[in-house]
């Protein structure tokens, strides 16, 4: 692949410094935060200047930040110094399953001080070995989407997908597909205004910004004929979560017959998006941009950060390998 | 924060100032307003009316109706409309969301008169700001319709000519016959 997005990989581990690509300055600055302990890695989370794949990157990293940060630990010191970097990234953000990821974490620091083993060696071999799978394997997803865009393409998405949408638009480009992309703004932190239109505009698509409430329109009157979307969360049954105004597009995509496909982590850990717990987020981010009141008078405000969608409104899931 | 919203109305658009009167009458209290984007004209124009009859609403931004009608918030949706006939209403884009929302979460939709006519088209750097404030920078390509065709079948109730019928309604049903209005859009 020719190019790659900053928000493909937007955080890197150098020395004991984590850099955090600050997805709330995009597309003005691509300046990377310096994340220096565990606070640090909970407030990129919690403070959204990082977000979707990055934070999973933010959390992984974390471990070896702290490993490398305190290099004096013990197998059994380790073991606790995990446990707590673990609760502490599992309770920055209510929706995300980040216990599915630092379970596993502590499993392996688990396994190997049982077994006798070097727990900061097995750990940091294990975490890097899982960063370089799922980067293949995310790789492999963009040439699947990739391959579900048709030459004549008209496709809607939604907030950002970390970078993949946009490296899969550079496949048909080469491919000499004739694509059209619509991207949502994206309220209230403008990810598809600020990330996805850029970062299409970036690898040479043709993309048009369209407000959020402008969907009905594209799909009644046949501007769009695909969906695509990303997910911050997986259920057995199919059903997911994903960032706010996913519902919305779920419902008019079926009631205007356009398909709708998803790209999904398949996760056993949920039966249904009834058990998702959706984070409902301070209504100042809503009711203030840049600092700045929207309203003149009283109000109250509202900002749910999630929708979750039935399976039964997905056409197809473009799914990474998780085995 | 007003987490624990419930059975609410949902308005959208500029409303004449008589609907908020008779929203008084009713006794009607949970009021949703969507910001409407780009201008955000019409979600001002109901805060102002609102705190005249002593109602403070709860602001959502347009893509949070959605978990509205999923959670079974929402009870009834107002849209204001510029224009009526038999076969549907003109109204302010986003109308058309809301509408089959609650088409599909079996809620009734009505509408009332607009405030003022609005034009088709707005231009791609409406969307460069927001509340007066720079979101993105440089020559952008967008298409920013303003209004938005709801056929009947979405509509509770249609009141012949209660909306200005500021443009010709036929001409106005088809985003394509906007554009072709408006010329382009980038």
């Amino acid at each position: 692949m020719k190019k790659e997005s900053p928000l493909f990989w937007p955080a890197y581990l150098k020395g004991d410094i984590l850099f955090v690509l600050d997805e709330t300055l995009v597309p003005k600055q691509l300046k990377y935060v310096k994340v220096r302990n565990i606070d640090e890695a909970v407030a990129v989370i919690c403070e959204m200047k990082t977000r979707a794949f990055g934070q999973f990157l933010v959390v992984l990293s974390t471990f070896l930040l702290e490993f490398n940060r305190q290099p004096q630990l013990n197998g059994e010191e380790l073991l606790e110094k995990i446990r707590n970097v673990a609760h502490a990234l599992n309770h920055s953000r209510p929706t995300f399953p980040f216990s599915e990821v630092t379970s596993v974490v502590v499993h392996w620091a688990h396994g190997a001080l049982d077994a006798g083993q070097d727990v900061r060696a097995i750990v940091i071999k294990n975490v890097n070995g899982y960063l370089q799978g799922i980067r293949h394997r995310r790789l492999d997803r963009v040439a699947k989407i990739a391959a579900n865009i048709k030459d004549g393409d008209s496709v809607l998405t939604h907030c950002n997908v970390s970078g993949e949408l946009a490296m899969a638009a550079a496949i048909c480009r080469e491919q000499k597909k004739d694509v059209q992309f619509y991207c949502t703004e994206t309220r209230p932190y403008f990810q598809g205004a600020k990330l996805t239109y850029w970062e299409l505009k970036q690898m040479g698509a043709d993309v048009t910004l369209v407000a959020d409430n402008a969907i009905a329109t594209l799909m009644a009157d046949k501007m769009v004929n695909k969906v695509i979307v990303g997910s911050d969360r997986n259920c057995a049954n199919g059903d997911f979560a994903n960032k706010i105004g996913t519902y919305q597009i779920a419902v008019l995509a079926n009631e205007f017959k356009v398909p709708m496909l998803v790209l999904t982590q398949p996760s056993q850990k949920i039966k249904s998006g009834a058990d998702i717990p959706v984070e409902i987020r301070d209504e100042s981010e809503l009711l203030q941009f840049n600092g700045r009141k929207v309203f003149s008078s009283k109000v109250k405000g509202l900002y749910p950060g999630f929708d979750v969608v039935p399976h039964h409104y997905v056409r197809k899931e473009i799914a990474i390998d998780v085995h | 924060m007003s987490t624990e919203i419930k059975n609410v109305t949902l308005i959208y658009g500029a409303f004449k100032e008589d609907f908020f009167t008779a929203l008084k009458k009713c006794q009607v209290k949970d009021i949703v307003v969507l910001e409407g984007r780009p201008t955000l004209e019409s979600s001002r124009h109901a805060v102002l009316n609102l705190k005249k009859i002593g109602i403070i609403p709860t602001i959502i931004a347009d893509n949070m109706a959605g978990y509205l009608f999923s959670k079974g918030l929402v009870k009834e949706t107002w849209l204001a409309s510029q224009a009526e006939d038999k076969a549907g209403a003109m109204c302010e884009i986003g109308a058309l969301i809301l509408a089959v929302l609650a088409k599909n979460h079996q809620i009734p939709v009505f509408t009332y008169a607009a405030e003022k006519k609005r034009k088709p088209l707005g231009k791609p750097a409406d969307l460069q700001k927001f509340n007066g404030q720079s979101v993105v920078t440089g020559k952008i390509k967008a298409f920013v319709p303003l209004i938005e065709w709801v056929p009947a079948k979405y509509l509770r109730s249609l009141r012949k000519n209660a909306g200005r019928k500021a443009i010709s309604p036929r001409l106005l049903r088809r985003p394509n016959e906007l554009l072709a209005i408006g010329g382009a859009n980038e």
